[in-house]
C-alpha cells in the first residue's frame, strides 16, 4: 500500500510540506508571529513554556521543540529566540539540523534588537519558503507512516466503535511495516495487566507499569488518589463499573500487535511497531508530544456530546491544529450527528447496527492514506483568527 | 394482544465472543426482550431483562457466581461482589475492581443512586 508523501533529507517522509516557525519560549512567540505575517504560508506553532521551570522541564520542552521541527511534515524551520538560557533557540536549531533539513534560527542576543530580529526571521522564512515550495509528492510506502492516537469525550460509543475502528486502522498500518503510538498514562492505570501481557518483553511491561505507578504517584502527591476516585460520577451515570472498564478505552484503540517500546513524552521510537508514550491525557500535550515523537497524522476519536459541538474540537485547535500533525477525527455517537460535519469520519454507524467495525474501519484507513496524500482534514481547513498556544508536559512544579 | 408482544425489541451489543456481559443500546425494563448483537452486527442471543438498565450500561448474559470474573471487550473488568443472574443489570451494586478495595457501606449506597 502506498501513499503520496514528500521525502525528507535525513529518509523520512512527510505527508505536509510545511515551514515552520518555532519561537524556543513564549516570550518569542510575538515575534514569530510578525515573521509569519510576513511570510505568508510559514506556519507558527506558538508554545507557552517559559522560566521559572526545572531544569528537567526544559529539558522536555527542548526536545519537544527540537521534535517539532524535525517532524517530517516540516519541510524547513525557523527557532525564533529570546536570547535567555530557558531554551537557547540555538540547541533547538542544532538538534532540528540533525534531519539535514533547513533550518536556521535568530535570536535577539544575536541579531542585536527586536526590530532586527523579527527583519532577518522574515527574510529567513520566505527564503525557506521558497527553497521547499517546488518539492512534489512521491508515491510512497505505508511503511514510513507513525500514526499518532488519541480518543476524548469518551462514552459508551467510544468503546464500541471508535476504539475497534482505530483500533483497525492502527493494525493496518503496523501489518504494512508502519507504526503507531498511543499515549495518555493516567488513563492506563486500570490497565497494566493489560499492558503486561501485551507487552514484547519483559523489560517493556515493566517501564509501562513502572511509568503508569510514577503517574499515579504525582497525582497522590497533589492528594488524589485515582484508583479511589475513578471511574468519576460522570462515567458512572454512563454505565462505567470500574477503573478496570475505564482504562478499556484507554488500550483499545491500540489494536492487538505487541508493544515494542516505551517512549519518553516527545522521544521518537528507534524501529517500527506499537509503542505507548508516557504523558498525560490532556489532549493538547499529547498531540504535541506525538508530533515531537515524529508522528505524521492523528486519530482523534470523539464519543459525542458537548465536546463534539465545540466543533473544532474538544480542545481549541482552531486556525488548522497542530500544522505537523493532521488530525483525522473520528465521531462515534449517534446523538452528535448534528455535529457529524466537523468531523472526518463518522462510525456511528457501528452503533446504529447499519456497519460492521470492518467496514467502518475500512472508512477510516482510507481517509489516513487520502489524508496522507495530501487531502485537507476538517480541522485544517477551517480558517480562525484564534492561534493556539501549545503546552507542553511538565514533571515540575513551576518554581 | 399480550403484552411481550407489544414491546419492540431492544438492542444490546458486545465487544467480544468472551464477554459475559453486553451494553444496552437502548433504556432497558424488567421483561423486555433483548437481542444481543456482535461487532458483526450478527446476532448471537436474546434474552428477557430482570432490572432497568439505562442506554449503555450492562447486563449480564449469564448466571455469575460471586466472585467470577466480569468480561467486556474480552478483559476481565473486575469481579461479582454477589451472584448475578442471567438479566440482570450489572454496575457498581454487583461487581467490584480487583485494583480498588470495595467502598465503604456508606460511600457504595451513594454510589448506588448514580
Amino acid at each position: 500500500m502506498h501513499f503520496l508523501g514528500y521525502e525528507r533529507p535525513d529518509g523520512s517522509i512527510g505527508i505536509r510540506n510545511h515551514v515552520v516557525i518555532i519561537p524556543a519560549v513564549s516570550c518569542a512567540n510575538e515575534m514569530a508571529a510578525r515573521i509569519a505575517e510576513q511570510a505568508p504560508g510559514a506556519k507558527p506553532i506558538f508554545n507557552n513554556h517559559s522560566c521559572s521551570r526545572l531544569k528537567t522541564d526544559n529539558d522536555l520542552a527542548t526536545r519537544a521543540l527540537i521534535g517539532l521541527g524535525a517532524n517530517p511534515n516540516a519541510a524547513a524551520a525557523l527557532v525564533v529566540g529570546a536570547g535567555c538560557d530557558t531554551v537557547p533557540a540555538s540547541e533547538v536549531a542544532d538538534g532540528i539540523a540533525g534531519t539535514r533539513k533547513p533550518v536556521e534560527y535568530v535570536d535577539i542576543d544575536k541579531d542585536g534588537s527586536y526590530g532586527n530580529t523579527v527583519e532577518k526571521g522574515v527574510t529567513i522564512a520566505r527564503a525557506l519558503l521558497a527553497q521547499t515550495a517546488a518539492l512534489e509528492r512521491n508515491s510512497c510506502s505505508i511503511s514510513n507512516l507513525t500514526l499518532g492516537m488519541k480518543c476524548t469525550s469518551s462514552d459508551t460509543t467510544s468503546i464500541i466503535a471508535c476504539n475497534p475502528v482505530v483500533g483497525q486502522a492502527t493494525d493496518f498500518i503496523i501489518a504494512n511495516g508502519g507504526s503507531a503510538i498511543f499515549t495518555e498514562t493516567t488513563e492506563l492505570i486500570g490497565a497494566t495487566h493489560i499492558l503486561t501481557r501485551r507487552a514484547a518483553d519483559d523489560s517493556v511491561a515493566q517501564t509501562m507499569c513502572r511509568k503508569v505507578e510514577e503517574m499515579r504517584q504525582r497525582i497522590k502527591r497533589a492528594k488524589v488518589d485515582i484508583l479511589r476516585s475513578q471511574p468519576n460520577p460522570g462515567n458512572m451515570k454512563g454505565g462505567i463499573s470500574t477503573i478496570e472498564e475505564k482504562s478499556l478505552g484507554g488500550i483499545g484503540k491500540a489494536g492487538t500487535t505487541p508493544i515494542k517500546g516505551a517512549l519518553e513524552w516527545g522521544e521518537r521510537p528507534r524501529t517500527k511497531g506499537l509503542f505507548f508514550m508516557d504523558g498525560t491525557a490532556n489532549t493538547q500535550m499529547v498531540i504535541v508530544g506525538l508530533a515531537a515523537a515524529g508522528a505524521q497524522i492523528m486519530s482523534l476519536s470523539m464519543g459525542g456530546g458537548v465536546c463534539a459541538r465545540l466543533r473544532t474540537s474538544t480542545i481549541n485547535t482552531a486556525g488548522g491544529g497542530m500544522p505537523v500533525l493532521p488530525i483525522v477525527k473520528t465521531l462515534s455517537n449517534p446523538q452528535s450527528l448534528p455535529e457529524a460535519d466537523y468531523f472526518d469520519v463518522y462510525v456511528g454507524g457501528i452503533v446504529e447496527g447499519r456497519k460492521t467495525v470492518a467496514e467502518a474501519g475500512k472508512r477510516l484507513i482510507d481517509e489516513i492514506i487520502a489524508v496522507a496524500s495530501g487531502k485537507m482534514t476538517k480541522l485544517e481547513s477551517i480558517t480562525s483568527p484564534f492561534q493556539e498556544v501549545w503546552e507542553f508536559y511538565s514533571i515540575g512544579p513551576l518554581v | 394482544m399480550n403484552k411481550a408482544s407489544k414491546r419492540k425489541a431492544k438492542k444490546a451489543i458486545i465487544m467480544a465472543a468472551t464477554d459475559s456481559v453486553a451494553i444496552a443500546l437502548d433504556d432497558l425494563a424488567p421483561g423486555d426482550s433483548v437481542k444481543i448483537r456482535s461487532l458483526l452486527q450478527e446476532i448471537v442471543g436474546e434474552l428477557e431483562v430482570s432490572d432497568s438498565v439505562p442506554y449503555g450500561h450492562k447486563l449480564s448474559l449469564k448466571s455469575l457466581a460471586k466472585g467470577a470474573e466480569v468480561i467486556k471487550d474480552g478483559e476481565v473488568i473486575g469481579v461479582a461482589s454477589q451472584s448475578i443472574s442471567r438479566g440482570e443489570h450489572v454496575h457498581i451494586h454487583n461487581i467490584v475492581s480487583l485494583y480498588v478495595p470495595p467502598p465503604r457501606a456508606r460511600s457504595l449506597k451513594a454510589r448506588r443512586q448514580l
